[in-house]
């Protein structure tokens, strides 16, 4: 059943009609779409606020990572137990008694202050001595037990021995008329980079320290210290090796 | 007026995406634009004013709801219009007895009104007054550009149900004409 002719006028003259709707429509529209959607539609402010708070976040967090200090820092909790030893030695001398008399006064613990003068002294003056002590004995673990790898000065030390003996064995190689190619170059410059990463560890093992376990377990994993020692090593053979060329012309 | 077109469409293209990201004003724009054609077209199925624009306003839900399954391989309109043409019959077959008449009638030929302005405008409101069954498949058919197996599917009818109750609404159409003493001309 084809359409007919009136039909067709009648489909455009239908089609094309407008009714003007209420002025509440849009608002029940929007309402309903507030209700599905909360907060579409509306001001994307929160949006960038949340996206900045993260970036702040992340920043941060990237900050204190990277930061060298906090590494020491941990280490000397770790070994503070050491040094604290002489904390529960003046135990004795503070006993139940005293502390008990100081806090009903102050005049008993004055007298017994003068009357043993030396190892019973109130816990007043004592514990911060200790704590001091403490402190002190925290404060230099760090520096004793810092791992030598971490030392710059001694890094390009070793560098420079380890060239040292790279260029005496290549002339030695050379002397010999045995032509040194690169992949004996870069052996070579393996090779000195594992002595200088074993020269740089403690000497003393006899007393196991976790924060030094710790940090060589991170530097076996931070392959890239040992890329920068590998390529420092290039480095300073290219330099070397340019240096020599330019003097031999 | 080619380059006018293509600016417009390019333009509608434009708010559909921004309404997608959900973009109130946007969707605002598309409403403004379409919602008059549309409660019009309402009004076509659900006589009652006040339902007619329940059903406008449900049937933008529905395509605010569902943007972004437009693929822009359509118009955009026709993607609206079939939204609303089935939230109308939706309300329609939950709040009324809709009808069809499954007789067959011999199918006679049926004459054909003029295209005056006068005899259009008495076609419109005597469609409005055809039976619920009669009326829908009419203008599925005459207004919408249906094919009778679309209006089968929407409609829940068999293709013939929908072929019978077009020429029902046609001779009823036709018989209305004449006693309402509105000129027609013969058979095409």
């Amino acid at each position: 059943m084809a359409p007919v002719e009136f039909e067709k006028e009648l489909k455009k003259r239908l089609r094309s009609r407008e009714v003007p709707p209420s002025s509440e429509a849009w608002q029940r529209i929007a309402s309903r779409l507030d209700d599905e959607y909360p907060g579409q539609g509306r001001s994307s402010g929160w949006w960038i606020g949340l996206a900045a708070a993260s970036v702040l976040m992340l920043a941060a967090l990237a900050f204190f990572w990277e930061r060298p200090e906090s590494l020491p820092a941990m280490e000397s909790v770790v070994s503070a137990p050491a040094e604290e030893a002489p904390v529960e030695d003046p135990g004795p001398e503070v006993t139940s008694v005293e502390l008990i008399s100081e806090a009903e006064g102050a005049i008993n613990v004055a007298t017994s202050e003068k009357e043993e003068p030396g190892p019973s002294v109130g816990t007043e003056k004592r514990v911060p001595e200790t704590l001091q002590q403490g402190k002190q004995g925290l404060a230099a673990a760090p520096v004793q037990d810092a791992s030598p790898l971490a030392d710059p000065d001694l890094i390009s030390g070793l560098v420079a021995g380890q060239m040292d003996t790279i260029l005496a064995t290549v002339v030695a190689l050379e002397q010999v008329n045995e032509p040194v190619n690169d992949a004996q170059i870069e052996a070579l410059l393996r090779e000195a980079q594992q002595t200088i990463i074993r020269e740089g560890e403690p000497e003393d093992r006899s007393a196991v320290d976790p924060m030094i376990l710790l940090a060589q377990a991170e530097e076996e994993l931070d392959q890239t210290f040992r890329e920068q020692i590998l390529q420092k090593l290039r480095t300073e053979y290219s330099r070397i090796r340019n240096s020599v060329a330019d003097r031999n012309k | 007026m080619t380059v006018k077109i293509i600016s417009l469409l390019q333009h509608e293209k434009k708010l559909i995406h921004r309404a997608i990201s959900g973009k109130r004003e946007a969707q605002k724009a598309l409403y403004d634009r379409y919602a008059p054609k549309m409660l019009a077209l309402c009004q076509r199925y659900v006589k009652d004013a006040h339902f007619a624009e329940d059903v406008m306003i449900e049937g933008f839900v529905k395509v605010f709801r569902n943007l972004s399954g437009f693929r822009f391989e359509g118009s955009f309109e026709g993607w609206v219009r079939r939204i609303m043409v089935r939230e109308a019959i939706d309300f329609l077959k939950k709040r009324q007895f809709v009808v069809f008449d499954d007789t067959r009638l011999e199918e006679t030929g049926v004459e054909q009104p003029g295209s005056d302005p006068y005899q259009l405008e008495a076609l419109e409101y005597l469609i409005g007054s055809l039976p619920e069954g009669y009326r829908l498949v009419f203008t599925l058919y005459a207004v919408e550009g249906y094919k009778h197996t679309e209006i089968a599917e929407v409609l829940g009818i068999s293709e013939n149900t929908s072929k019978s109750q077009l020429f029902k609404a046609r001779k009823q159409l036709q018989q209305q004409l004449k006693e309402t003493s509105i000129p027609y001309y013969g058979t095409r």
